[in-house]
């Protein structure tokens, strides 16, 4: 079995071919034969497997040919242009979006002081502008072809930007709430609540399900990124894990943070941080020391 | 003074070792790689990898053929089978050789004559 892993793990970031899987059950056969003859000279199983592997040599040379992928990846980097073109549309999309992003905010400066510093209807005449634009520039950004990522289904960025415009409604509505004479914070989080928490869901969803969109170049740097970090955390597939535990753990950390700093004082709610720092460290650590176990174990 | 033997000459005939080899009989790889350790007496250690890259070499040539064996135990095994083309290969490859050796003879042992 350790024969058959080993090998496995040498092809690991080739494309399955027929070819390919043919050449590896060769390789595995002849490296148990030989296994077993070095047994039978008085070996240990751990000193014949490393003596027969040292004798195998370099083999993925004759693998790069076996199989397309590899070939695959230097056409890919060869014919992609490295810098996408913003088309006209996006350009004239972008553009309207920061202006009425502006225009917002340079209204609502205005109402701010000719309606005697008054902050509820300063914030609540920026609504307009902030919910549009925040959601166009998000789907925007999203499908935008950049150097390093392909551009998101648009199907899937417009979910997107749906959830960030409810998010940001929410927040400006509870927000000039806040301001208004006579304010109850149960209104406030009555208001924020239904808006916010399923547009944080909602994306929560989307990017814990999302695709990779990265060009073939960033991958190979990725994987030589991942290369470079093997021995600390074991495979992607762990960094994967982390990354969503301390992503699940930062959005409660800021709903809880938004929740107190509603009912109370930002000050009482500043301290959440310091928790989600915490649960961070605890993270690390169960990381690393399931690392050290697993590589114990080995 | 004793011999030490010059990998990169011995790669260059790896094919015609191998062909040499399969004149016999049909073998698959780890017999192929046991029979020229036994004849060098572990003297040179070809790797592998050299041999994987030569049967591929000469799969492509069609001098060799590969096939699986219908081993009951132990897993099957792939064979290798020389072809007419390879047995005309090797006669040739083995007369370029005794050429060059009677060349290269003349000129490197110039001074003992």
């Amino acid at each position: 079995m350790m024969i058959k892993k080993y090998v496995d793990d040498l092809f690991h970031g080739y494309k399955s071919t027929a070819e390919l899987e043919d050449f590896k059950e060769e390789i595995i056969i002849n490296l148990k034969d030989r296994v077993q003859d070095l047994e039978k000279t008085g070996k240990s199983s751990d000193e014949a497997f490393a003596e027969a592997v040292s004798e195998l040599g370099d083999i993925t040379a004759i693998a790069d040919d076996l199989s397309r992928e590899k070939r695959k990846e230097i056409i890919g980097k060869m014919y992609v242009d490295p810098k996408p073109k913003l088309s006209a549309g996006y350009a004239i999309g972008y553009t309207l979006a920061a202006g009425v992003l502006l225009f917002g905010i340079i209204t609502s400066l205005i109402t701010y002081f000719s309606a005697g510093n008054n902050l509820f209807i300063a914030i609540s005449s920026f609504l307009p502008f902030v919910v549009p634009a925040g959601a166009a520039l998000t789907y925007l950004g999203l499908t935008t072809e950049t150097t390093a990522k392909y551009p998101m289904d648009w199907k899937r960025a417009l979910i997107y930007a749906l959830a960030v415009g409810v998010i940001l409604f929410g927040i400006s509505i509870s927000s000039s709430h806040y301001f208004m004479e006579n304010s109850n914070p149960a209104a406030i989080l009555g208001v924020l609540v239904p808006f916010v928490l399923p547009g944080i869901l909602v994306i929560a969803f989307l990017i814990l399900t999302e695709k990779k969109r990265f060009k073939p170049w960033l991958m190979q740097e990725h994987e030589r990124y991942h290369e470079a970090y093997a021995g600390y955390y074991k495979d992607t597939e762990e960094v994967t894990k982390r990354g969503m535990l301390s992503g699940a753990l930062w959005i409660g950390a800021i709903g809880v943070f938004l929740l107190i700093w509603i009912l109370t004082n930002i000050l009482y709610a500043l301290p959440v941080f310091l928790f989600a720092i915490m649960g961070e460290l605890l993270i690390e650590y169960r990381m690393i020391s399931k690392h050290k176990r697993n590589s114990a174990t080995k | 003074m004793e011999g030490r033997i010059s990998a990169d000459l011995l790669r260059g005939h790896t094919d015609t070792i191998v062909l040499g080899i399969l004149l016999k009989n049909d073998a698959y790889g780890y017999q192929i790689y046991k029979s020229i350790m036994d004849r060098t007496d572990g003297l040179y250690q070809l790797k592998e990898a050299t041999l994987y890259s030569s049967y591929k070499r000469l799969e492509k040539e069609t001098c060799i053929v590969a096939y699986w064996g219908d081993e009951s135990q132990g897993g099957r095994r792939k064979y290798y089978r020389i072809t007419d083309k390879g047995r005309v290969q090797y006669k040739q490859n083995i007369a370029d050789w005794e050429f060059t050796q009677r060349i290269l003879n003349r000129l490197l042992k110039e001074e003992d004559d």
